[in-house]
């Protein structure tokens, strides 16, 4: 059983106080955080600490993600690696640079990617919706992928695939809320800022969980390594952002969770209010700690577990050459 | 599991057993504690206790296996045990 996140909205201070986590918000509030019990900790406020809280937080591994002003993700403190080996970092690498095993990872990525993407369509195909023709489409991108031998031309099929997926949203969504297009920075509508905002926890998620094992985050095959970003993150992103973001965008917005009163329009750009990042990060984590049948462990793992397993089967591959196998929606 | 500890210490020991439940669990009262560990977790704790033990000190542990089987309901000016906001 996975440990729990935990976040924090208040203004405040994060101190270390009796072996454990305190905050001290603004309202005269003292809480006191059980650190053993603390997955990942996301700070959404404004919170001074100090080295003595951030040293407690390394000796119990526990990685924090900052998020700052309307909740643009702005980097993370991770404690220092408890996982450390060099040969799966070499390994890693030799993986990214042999163009075939770079091919071979980043097919299986995008495979399972569209995979989930058109299980999302079809979970509303017939419901309210005929999504016949874009289930195809996605079956037709799906099956050009591992013909192509360029990562260029791979992740074009991507791109492809993802405009034909959020094209299929407006439909889905129900009104007011609408998406013609997907845009960012800023988003320019409800909609956009709801994936937005959900994609960036799916990243953060993936950060967490690659950090509980020895490989690099830097060093992704689908996207191309490059400066201040952990690209094997958007990797493995890509994978779980219809299971774990786009399916809680549409349960959101279509059982009315959110309104378009949890958004506030500023300088051309749309944002969730604090309101709104709540109950939308409530149903993340409830997300997150749905569990399903898992057929290979033959045991209920959560959503944040097949996150790990599916970073533990990447590691598994890159070292000794078993399968790897992306998380595809089997469920 | 879900973990209920209470304790019924003299006054000048009761930091003690804060100190060392805090670290794990949620403080929900004086002297209550709430949360949820893994088995593990549990028995280290129940070590730790064990450990720190004297004269008159009382602790309970209560475990159920799942949250799904833990009913609560709160009165008054109380937060919800296990919150994940602050």
């Amino acid at each position: 059983m996975p440990k729990d996140n935990h976040h924090i909205f208040a203004d405040g201070e994060l101190s270390r106080n009796e072996g454990t986590l305190r905050i001290d918000t603004l309202d005269g509030e003292t809480e006191y955080l059980p650190v053993e019990s603390v997955d990942t900790l996301y700070l959404h406020g404004q919170i001074d600490f100090n080295t003595r809280a951030l040293g407690l937080l390394n000796d119990h591994g526990v990685p924090v993600h900052v998020f700052g002003w309307k909740d643009y993700y702005r980097g993370s403190y991770l404690p220092k690696r408890e996982q450390v080996s060099g040969n799966t970092v070499v390994e890693q690498v030799r993986a990214y640079d042999d163009t075939d095993r770079r091919l071979r990872i980043a097919h299986d990525i995008i495979a399972a990617s569209i995979h989930n993407m058109r299980a999302n369509i079809q979970y509303y195909d017939g419901r309210t919706e005929d999504f016949g023709s874009a289930v195809d489409r996605l079956e037709e991108q799906k099956a050009r992928i591992f013909d192509t031998t360029e990562i260029n031309e791979l992740r074009g099929i991507e791109a492809t695939a993802r405009k034909i997926y959020y094209r299929c949203f407006d439909r889905i969504l129900r009104d007011p809320f609408e998406l013609t297009k997907r845009e960012y920075n800023p988003p320019t509508n409800e909609a956009n800022a709801l994936i937005s905002f959900l994609n960036s926890m799916v990243y953060t998620t993936c950060v967490s969980a690659i950090r509980k094992t020895a490989l690099d985050p830097t060093i992704g095959f689908v996207h191309e390594p490059g400066e201040r970003r952990f690209t094997l993150s958007l990797d493995i992103a890509d994978i779980f952002k219809p299971i774990l973001a786009d399916r809680v965008l549409f349960r959101l917005v279509n059982r009315q969770q959110v309104g378009i009163d949890d958004f506030e329009s500023e300088l051309g750009g749309c944002l969730l209010t604090e309101d709104g990042r709540a109950a939308v990060l409530e149903a993340f984590e409830e997300t997150l700690d749905r569990t399903v049948e898992h057929p290979r462990l033959e045991r209920k793992v959560s959503y944040k577990t097949l996150v790990r397993t599916d970073v533990y089967s990447l590691k598994k591959h890159i070292l000794t050459g078993e399968p790897y196998r992306p998380t595809e929606r089997w469920w | 599991m879900i973990v209920i500890v209470v304790y019924d210490v003299p006054a000048e020991r009761t930091r003690i057993y804060r100190k060392l439940l805090r670290r794990r669990l949620e403080h929900l009262q004086q002297s209550v504690f709430y949360g949820d560990l893994t088995e593990g977790q549990i028995t280290g704790m129940k070590n730790e206790i064990r450990d720190k033990l004297e004269g008159d000190d009382s602790v309970i542990v209560f475990e159920a296996g799942s949250s799904a089987i833990v009913d609560y309901e709160t009165f008054g000016d109380t937060d919800d045990p296990g919150s994940r906001f602050t």
